[in-house]
Formats: structure tokens, C-alpha cells, sequence
């Protein structure tokens, strides 16, 4: 447990050095989102670094696409890549573009960026792991803000229909998006109900809770129809200077703010130690 | 001498006995629809691969980002629904899941233009070609008939990346002989010296009877049938158009950014000197008719051909 929790703090210090060369980015929706990949690298997922294409692995999909930074930062952790890596984030020619290429990045399973898609994605893998009759799981973690897209909800009865328990959706519900706050938006009061009224099972978490998180995993596994965990989570978690900004799905920063907050990740990670 | 004759079969029955046969060597194969399996009647290939046949209801969108991924994963998946839905409604997802991450996908639109008949303006596909040139690096085939369909379909499975073909479903027409082979190239289907047609789908047909009547007039006409329309190698139809001092296209489809956009682009850039005109639907929206009602009413049927060639010479 402390281990994930270490890999969650490395991922945001990994996180700020990457957008570190451009003072800006998708900061808020990756930050809320780092302890449930700090979960699946530390303990849910099957998969190897060596063998980025290995068939047997289990797949992630990350539907909010534009929160790269994030994932980017947990698989150069988990040693898909350099660290150095990180900070060629937008530059021309990068592997490392602000949304997710699976033909760009090592380790990355699927393109996503136009939101809505990545559930239809992870139902097709899902599927395809069926028909070929393999037990890799796929994960897919969600925008609370995504979930406006229509395409989600052809995907989430197509799932539950076709009864693809090998799917799991990770709901991060940071309760924003980009224009705001989501209940000031498009006010879904609860999307466990919406997810369980289409016959998925749901689970509520905190989405800042290790144990919590990987509980939910483990009952997600044993469950006979597909999961969505939903992570309620904080925007820029433990960021101040993006937790306390109203606005802030897309924001600039500056070298103090983020040496500020290194300084907070170090010292977390020295009380871990 | 042209020699239309009648086949036995729909083209969709065609279909499905030669990708059931394809699917019988290729356990990658799997077809998804979006609740317009019983429009397609590929029954032998449901019967055959029941798992491999997967409705997925009315959902286009979701079903064209599933088949990327699956297709991710090693297998082909074919994508059918209407023309419209299959491409107009599901572009981004064709564009994103699709072509942007490198997946291989054949994508089955029906019904294109004149054939929508009863299911009139908001089933009918006049502008999917348009649409699916502007997606980089995709395919495009229109089919003419069985003989095309059967020699073409296991070729264009064996290719890689996005291929969309455009194809009526009841056509019983048979234009070409069971043996012409199909590389991809337009095929002259019918030689005269005087003018060009350049044509595709089910405007062949049409393009062919009225080359017959324009013959008789005295003006020996002749007809290319382009039904691979991207990629395209331009010198491919500009050898032919250099023949000629009159061309015309004619199209089941939008003027806009379809076969004659295709051809006027070459002419242009190749400085050609002819006399050109583009037949198709004129920037308009579909309605409802048999298919001889509506090639009269986008002014494409046999004696519209006719009536524009001999203005044109």
C-alpha cells in the first residue's frame, strides 16, 4: 500500500516535470486521476514493460486523452521509457503528444483525444478478447465531463448487453470540465445510477484511496457483467496552485508554483519512507 | 457491343456467399452491423459464424470505434449500415478510432444515391465519397456489379488501413464478364472515338446504354468505368482523356467532391484541353422514388447522358 502510494506521489512530481518545458496543460483532470494508475501499475493490471505488445496483457484505455501527462508519467515510473522523455511533451516530433497515440507512445494502447470514443474502444477490446476466447482485462478511465458524449451510453449498452465482465470503466469524478463546474453544465446528479439503471455493477470509491481503489479492483473481478468504479476525486489533486483555482482543466503556471509543489510531493514522500 | 444481362442473385446474396467462403479460410474475419443485418441477408455468413456476426444495435458510432479496436487486436472487422450512417453519421469515429490510429477497417455503406429509392432523402448517400476522400489515406470502390464484387472483395480484404465500399444491395445487373480480373485500374468497357464518359456504380449501366444511343446518332462514344476512387493515379484516366475532345462524368452522387471533382482535378493539373462537363446530383438533398424517378429528378438517367453529350461536342 505505501508502495502505491509513493508511485502516486512520483507520478505527479513525474506529471509537473513533464509539463515543466511548457508551463501549462490538461493539469488538473491528470492530477485527480494518478492514484487510480498508481492502482493499476501497482497491483490490478497484467503487463510488461519488455514486451510493451505482449497479447497477454491487460489493456488501458484512456478515455479523457488529453490527460497524457498522467499516463506518460506512470509508464516512464514503470519503465516503458526514460524519465528524460518526458519533458520532449509537444515538442515537434515527439512521442509524447498532449493526447494519447498508441502509435507514438510505448506502452500506450489506444488513440484517443476526441472525447466519447474510449469506452466504444475498450468495448471492442473487450470483445475481442471474448471472441478469441483470452482472459485480458481492459480498463477504461472516464471524464465525469466525457460522459456528455452520447457515443458513452451506445457503449455502456452494448457492454451490459453483450455482458463483457472483462471491461471495467473508472469513472474520475472530479466534478468539472472545461467550461466549469459539471453540475453548473450538464447536471448528472449521480452516474452510479445512470450506469446501474443500464445494468452494470457499480462501486463508489474515493478516487484518492489506495485501499479503496484496489477493493473496488478486486470485487470488479469477481463480478459477472462489466464494472464502472466510480472515483470521486478533487481537480489538480494534490496541486494547490491548480486545486485552488476555479478554472482549471487547461491552465498556465509558473516556476515557483510548481517548485512549490514539488517541495510539498517531496516531503510527502519522505513521511512515506 | 455492350452486353448487359441479368444475374440470378441480388448482389448482396453475391456478398455473402463470397465472404462466407473468405470468412471459412479467415478466422479473423468478423462482420458487425447496426441493426441492418436482415437489409444485408448475409444469412449463410450468420450461419456459418454466429459468434463472428454481431449486431450492434442501432449504434454507429459506438460500432465503428469497437471494430477499430477489435481490428487492433488482429482481427477485419466489416462494418456495414445505410451510406449515410456508415460514413456521414460516424466520421469522427472513422477519422479518430479509425484512420488516425492506424487501424484496418472495411466499411460497407449501402444503398448509395438512386438506390435508396423509398427510403428516400434521409437514407440516401450523396455525398459519402466526398466524405471519405477527405479522410486521409483511406480506400474507396464503388461496385458495379457481382463479377467486379466477387473478383475485387478478397483483394480489398487482403489490403491494410480504411476501405470504404459503396454498393446498391438488389442490383441483379451483370456488366462485366466472370473472368475480367480487377487491379484497382478504370476499365474502358466500351471503345468510340468521339467522346468520353467517365463513370461509376450504378451510373455504368446508364452510362453504357446511352453510349449506344449516342453511337447510333454518329457520335461514337465510349465509357470508363472508375470504380476504385482513391487512391488514384492520375495518368491512369488522363491517357484516356488525352483521346478525346468531349468528356463527361456521370455520377450517383453530389458533383460536389465526388467522381467528377476526382476527374476535374486531374484535367487541371495534367493541362488537359477538353470539352468537360460534370453529371451528378446537383448540390441537393435526396426524396423518395423508384430509381428511374429519381435519375430523372437529379437529371441523370440515360437520355440526360445523351442530351449532354450531344451539347457538348
Amino acid at each position: 500500500m505505501n508502495e502505491l502510494k509513493k508511485d502516486a506521489i512520483l507520478i505527479r512530481k513525474g506529471i509537473l516535470k513533464t509539463l515543466s518545458v511548457i508551463k501549462q496543460g490538461h493539469i488538473g483532470g491528470a492530477m485527480s486521476m494518478v492514484e487510480i494508475l498508481a492502482c493499476l501499475y501497482g497491483k490490478v493490471m497484467k503487463y510488461d514493460p519488455a514486451k510493451p505488445d505482449w497479447d497477454g496483457r491487460d489493456y488501458l484505455v484512456i478515455s479523457k486523452g488529453h490527460c497524457g501527462p498522467a499516463i506518460y508519467a506512470c509508464l516512464s515510473l514503470k519503465g516503458y521509457f526514460d524519465e528524460s522523455e518526458l519533458t520532449t511533451i509537444n515538442q515537434g516530433g515527439t512521442n509524447l503528444p498532449s493526447h494519447c497515440d498508441m502509435n507514438k507512445t510505448t506502452g500506450i494502447d489506444m488513440t484517443t483525444g476526441s472525447l466519447g470514443q474510449g469506452l466504444s474502444l475498450g468495448a471492442g477490446l473487450a470483445l475481442g478478447h471474448k471472441l478469441k476466447k483470452m482472459d485480458n482485462k481492459t480498463f477504461v478511465i472516464l471524464g465525469d465531463g466525457e460522459l456528455n458524449e452520447g457515443q458513452n451510453y451506445e457503449a455502456i449498452m452494448f457492454s451490459a448487453h453483450n455482458k463483457l465482465s472483462n471491461l471495467t470503466a473508472i469513472v474520475d469524478l472530479n466534478k468539472k470540465q472545461l467550461d466549469g463546474w459539471t453540475k453548473d453544465i450538464i447536471d448528472v446528479k449521480d452516474y452510479g445510477k445512470v450506469f446501474e439503471s443500464f445494468s452494470w455493477h457499480v462501486i463508489k470509491v474515493d478516487g484518492h484511496d489506495i485501499k479503496q481503489l484496489l477493493d473496488a479492483f478486486e470485487e470488479a473481478g469477481k463480478v459477472d457483467k462489466p464494472v464502472c468504479i466510480i472515483a470521486d476525486t478533487v481537480k489538480g489533486k494534490g496541486c494547490p496552485f491548480v486545486v485552488n483555482k476555479e478554472n482549471n482543466h487547461h491552465i498556465a503556471f509558473t516556476e515557483e508554483e510548481m517548485n512549490e509543489t514539488l517541495e510539498l510531493l517531496d516531503e510527502e514522500l519522505k513521511k512515506l519512507s | 457491343m455492350i452486353n448487359i444481362t441479368k444475374d440470378t442473385k441480388e448482389l448482396r446474396i453475391n456478398l455473402d456467399e463470397c465472404l462466407t467462403a473468405i470468412a471459412s479460410k479467415n478466422e479473423n474475419i468478423v462482420y458487425l452491423d447496426a441493426d441492418l443485418m436482415s437489409s444485408l441477408k448475409l444469412d449463410n455468413f450468420k450461419k456459418s459464424f454466429p459468434d463472428r456476426a454481431i449486431n450492434c444495435g442501432i449504434a454507429e458510432a459506438n460500432m465503428i470505434s469497437m471494430a477499430s479496436a477489435m481490428s487492433h487486436l488482429g482481427f477485419i472487422p466489416i462494418v456495414h449500415t445505410f451510406g449515410i450512417f456508415s460514413t456521414r453519421r460516424a466520421l469522427d469515429q472513422i477519422y479518430i478510432s479509425g484512420g488516425y490510429s492506424n487501424a484496418d477497417l472495411i466499411i460497407l455503406g449501402t444503398d448509395p444515391g438512386v438506390s435508396a429509392t423509398m427510403n428516400g432523402g434521409t437514407h440516401m448517400p450523396l455525398e459519402d465519397v466526398a466524405i471519405m476522400r477527405a479522410v486521409p489515406q483511406t480506400k474507396i470502390y464503388e461496385i458495379t456489379d457481382a463479377n467486379m464484387l466477387k473478383n475485387l472483395l478478397p483483394k480489398i480484404i487482403a489490403e491494410k488501413g480504411i476501405r470504404y465500399i459503396r454498393m446498391p444491395r438488389k442490383t441483379k445487373d451483370i456488366i462485366y464478364k466472370e473472368d475480367v480480373d480487377f487491379d484497382g485500374k478504370p476499365k474502358l468497357i466500351k471503345t468510340g472515338k468521339d467522346a468520353l464518359i467517365i463513370t461509376s456504380g450504378v451510373s455504368v449501366k446508364d452510362s453504357l446504354l446511352a453510349a449506344e444511343k449516342l453511337d447510333a446518332q454518329g457520335l461514337e462514344t465510349a465509357v470508363l468505368n472508375v470504380y476504385r476512387l482513391k487512391p488514384i493515379n492520375d495518368n491512369d484516366i488522363a491517357e484516356h482523356i488525352k483521346n478525346y475532345n468531349v468528356v463527361l462524368t456521370v455520377e450517383n452522387h453530389n458533383v460536389l467532391g465526388g467522381l467528377g471533382s476526382i476527374v476535374s482535378e486531374i484535367i487541371a493539373k495534367n493541362g488537359l484541353n477538353v470539352n468537360f462537363e460534370i453529371m451528378g446530383v446537383q448540390d441537393r438533398f435526396g426524396e423518395v422514388g423508384t430509381e428511374d424517378y429519381l435519375k430523372e429528378a437529379f437529371k441523370i438517367s440515360t437520355d440526360d447522358i445523351v442530351d449532354a453529350l450531344t451539347k457538348l461536342k
